[in-house]
């Protein structure tokens, strides 16, 4: 029934039971063929959030599409179901509210739950889509209620608070919200010398948990970006899942397993934006006129602000490395139009929308300015809220969740990827054998899946189950899982391939077709369990002193190449046999010496030792086993009755007398 | 816009040339097959992000590769003084990097990296700001390839790398006992391609 381009996989990636009903394909025609009016020269076809599908997906992806409807379907109903059971359990209230949002709760309740049905009609939705509703100036809204009065009021408005019925979930949320700050501030201690701290968002008590006694734990005072004093964020160094997070709040929500698994099961598209403001915490986030307040700085700097955006364009990359003012601010523009890039939402009001949320994010939190891909996340989540709600999503987001992800040295990133390297070696020792065998290494590849949050990298209804379950949890435990599961799924694959240009394209077309995103989240979630907070901590804890000293060597200005030794020559480490990878967790300590020891140690005695020392001297590691895993490379030629020329080869090219005798 | 590295990738690989090429995240990874007169070489080309903080990335993927090259625009003289740093960077890499680049068994036959400077946007004559003399003499003063290209105009694409798979060609001449990646006897030629900006 399936076919597909990439024929090595087509065995691996088709396994969803439910059958396809060809008579579907038709609705998507339909959709397709109107989007192309609106849709820029190049692009083709388009899926029902607006997104391009690739001309080799085009097939797949209206296979899927039927599954994707019948599954909706399902879970609306189910969500649905949950949110009346939830309302009725809930009478007496939680929270006091005001009496106006009481009355506007009865009937945005209604709205909500007619638009769940109407969220499983994608056509619908896609025309709510292209016309673009979230992106509207504030300037122009007032037409488009007009011109739309069919749509609902609130979601048009630049700051909207989500529907009554998501409330309990919101609150349930909102206490980890808070649980962070704590963290954050405890954390301040021991997070060592991490160089760029997100500056602390100023969190105030806002809607109606006035009864908490949580109020302690907010810091009340409005905090200015720019004066405000850099201190830790919380997201690297937190323990616990999300479901530990909110474990004490346990007896408070009693559905919240059930609210787990329905989350794993994803996310309604019509609830979804509201939902994933409610995971984020975003009203206990939220100080209001904030966001305006960022803003306002622009007008402040008054009418240059357009040559100054222009200025950076020619020069903007310049004033980012010397740390000028908005010196993110071209590369803004820049991307402007590189963001989902004939996107029917994505018309002149929404990218000025993205442009205004992301300069106030840099302003917010200018240790990490604007990095290139939060104008992926932030033109999503312009697509699924209002703006300023938008704004409080991305930055719980890039605060908590990516803590340390996108700042100037992107610290975190680079340990996430050693992390996830060590995790692949343990749980597919054979796939990682095979990839060693080839060359390759698993961070070239899964680099860019972490730092896009799998945007751009699988198939969008897989992208935002992903994001569903990652925005619940609170952390980036799902990046994990998910790349696990994309990697059991995809190496029975992958172990065929013969050379390291087929692996890596197999990878990434494989991961780009993964288009049962029921099988890919459940796979992540559930067989990845042991792969939780702790553990990610533990591991990261382990990797990041190494991280940080190659980035503190380059920071001293030393020698341009060395810039590489601490991602790329801790990747080798992994390269060799079991043996290393215990050397490696045993060596914990010694990993801050890493880079000396390797920067310093090529003359011939050493490696001499290391060689015949074999396993036992901590004192040049990385070394040590690069020298083990030259020997398995060695040896491998060697067999291959290539045997004189190599030698010939190293020799003359490296001078590297000792290997060969030692060999 | 950037420099039009993932557009002169695509233009190579695919001969598709967008307007508005989506920003490249980390790095993206394309392949294909040049033939020129002395063997058949198998491009596999790492398209690296173009913020500069992405750069801290950007060993992983140059580690090991046979050949770099290192994009600006000519129309923006800022990307040419990057592209200069990034030309010493790699050159020291190559230089010093020598034991690592050992894991890549196509390094063996070409110790040297072969790296090329690219002007590109050619089509932007008129808001040029980097002289063509400039880039030239640059990239002779580092033993570069030199050439302006157009991803946009397609200008220059092909020789680009027709010109780059030569160099690799006869920097690793046929050599029976020679080694494959695939371990098979043949006469292709692999090489790891890095693309960087400027």
């Amino acid at each position: 029934m399936r076919s597909s381009s990439s024929t090595a996989a087509a065995a691996t990636i088709s396994t969803t039971n439910k059958g396809v009903n060809p008579v579907i394909a038709f609705e998507h025609k339909r959709f397709f063929k109107k989007n192309l009016e609106v849709t820029e020269e190049f692009i083709t076809d388009r899926d029902a959030y607006g997104f391009a599908v690739r001309p080799q997906h085009v097939q797949r992806y209206r296979e899927y599409a039927n599954i994707y409807k019948e599954e909706e379907e399902e879970r609306s109903d189910r969500w649905n179901d949950f949110l009346e059971r939830q309302a009725e359990s809930a009478q007496l209230p939680v929270n006091g509210r005001p009496s106006e949002e009481g009355k506007e709760t009865s009937h945005a309740a209604e709205d909500g739950d007619s638009e769940v049905k109407k969220g499983t009609e994608r056509d619908d939705l896609c025309e709510r889509k292209s016309g673009s509703d979230n992106l509207s100036e504030n300037d122009t809204e007032k037409e488009k209620v007009q011109s739309a009065p069919e749509k609902k009021v609130h979601r048009i408005q630049i700051w909207t608070e989500i529907r009554p019925s998501l409330q309990a979930i919101e609150d349930m949320m909102s206490v980890r919200v808070k649980k962070k700050g704590i963290l954050s501030k405890d954390e301040q201690k021991t997070s060592q010398g991490k160089p760029l701290t997100p500056t602390e968002d100023a969190r105030s008590p806002k809607g109606a948990s006035e009864e908490d006694s949580d109020d302690e734990f907010y810091d009340a005072e409005r905090s200015d970006p720019v004066q405000d004093s850099p201190t830790s964020g919380s997201g690297s160094t937190r323990t616990g899942g999300g479901a530990d997070d909110a474990a004490p709040t346990e007896s408070l929500f009693p559905w919240k397993e059930e609210l787990e698994v329905l989350v794993r099961g994803g996310v309604p598209m019509a609830l979804r934006g509201e939902l994933w403001q409610a995971f984020v915490g975003v009203r206990a986030r939220r100080v209001e006129n904030y966001y305006q307040d960022l803003l306002a700085n622009e007008t402040n700097c008054g009418n240059n602000t357009e040559q100054q955006s222009l200025q950076s364009d020619s020069k903007g990359s310049t004033t980012e490395s010397i740390g000028g003012p908005e010196k993110w601010k071209g590369q803004i523009e820049k991307d402007l139009p590189r963001t989902f890039p004939g996107h029917p939402a994505l018309d002149d009001d929404g990218r000025n929308a993205l442009r205004r949320l992301l300069t106030a994010y840099a302003r917010h939190n200018p240790s990490v300015g604007y990095c290139q891909a939060m104008n992926f996340f932030a033109a999503l989540l312009l697509l699924l809220m209002p703006e300023e709600n938008a704004f409080w999503t991305l930055m719980g987001i890039i605060d908590d969740y990516f803590d340390g992800y996108y700042s100037e040295e992107m610290i975190e990133s680079q340990v996430d990827q050693l992390v996830f390297e060590e995790l692949v070696r343990e749980r597919f020792p054979k796939l990682v054998n095979h990839l060693d065998y080839l060359g390759v290494q698993v961070a070239w590849v899964t680099g860019p899946w972490f730092l896009s949050i799998f945007m751009n990298m699988l198939p969008w209804e897989s992208v935002l189950r992903v994001w569903d379950v990652l925005l619940y949890e609170g952390n980036r435990v799902m990046l994990f899982r998910t790349a696990l599961a994309l990697m059991e799924l995809y190496g029975p694959a992958l172990v065929t391939t013969k050379d390291a240009g087929d692996a890596v394209t197999l990878l990434q077309s494989l991961a780009g077709s993964t288009f049962d995103s029921s099988q890919l989240v459940l796979t992540a979630c559930m067989g990845y369990q042991n792969v939780n907070e702790k553990r990610l901590h533990d591991l990261r804890e382990k990797h990041r002193s190494a991280v940080i000293a190659a980035v503190e060597e380059r920071s001293k200005g030393l020698q341009a190449w060395r810039d590489s030794q601490g991602l790329a020559s801790k990747l080798y480490n992994f390269k060799q046999d079991p043996k290393s990878m215990i050397m490696e967790t045993n060596k914990t300590k010694a990993n801050g010496d890493l880079s000396h020891s390797e920067s310093g140690s090529t003359n011939s005695d050493e490696v001499l030792i290391s060689l015949t020392g074999d396993a036992d001297t901590g004192a040049v590691p990385v070394l040590q086993e690069q020298v083990v895993w030259l020997k398995v490379e060695l040896c491998r030629l060697l067999e291959e009755k290539r045997s004189a020329v190599l030698r010939l080869n190293l020799y003359h090219l490296y001078g590297l007398h000792v290997l060969l005798y030692a060999v | 816009m950037g420099t039009g590295k993932t557009s002169l990738v695509l233009r190579f690989v695919k001969g598709q040339f967008f307007h508005h090429q989506e920003a490249t995240i980390g790095a993206a990874f394309f392949t294909q097959i040049l033939s020129v007169s002395e063997a058949t070489v198998k491009f596999d080309i790492w398209d690296t992000a173009g913020q500069e903080r992405y750069h801290s990335l950007a060993p992983m993927y140059y580690r090991g590769a046979a050949a770099a090259i290192v994009v600006y625009d000519i129309s923006t003289m800022d990307t040419f003084a990057r592209a200069k740093k990034w030309v010493q960077e790699l050159q020291k890499q190559g230089e010093e990097d020598a034991v690592m680049t050992l894991n890549f068994q196509f390094i063996l036959r070409n110790p040297k990296l072969v790296m090329a400077l690219v002007g590109n946007k050619s089509d932007l004559d008129s808001k040029r700001e980097v002289q063509v003399e400039e880039g030239e003499e640059f990239a002779q003063e580092n033993g570069m390839l030199f050439m302006e290209t157009s991803a946009k105009t397609a200008e220059n694409v092909n020789e680009l790398f027709y010109e780059i798979a030569k160099k690799l060609a006869t920097a690793s001449p046929p050599n029976p006992s020679g080694v494959t990646l695939n371990h098979e006897e043949t006469q292709e030629r692999r090489g790891k391609l890095f693309c960087c900006i400027g």
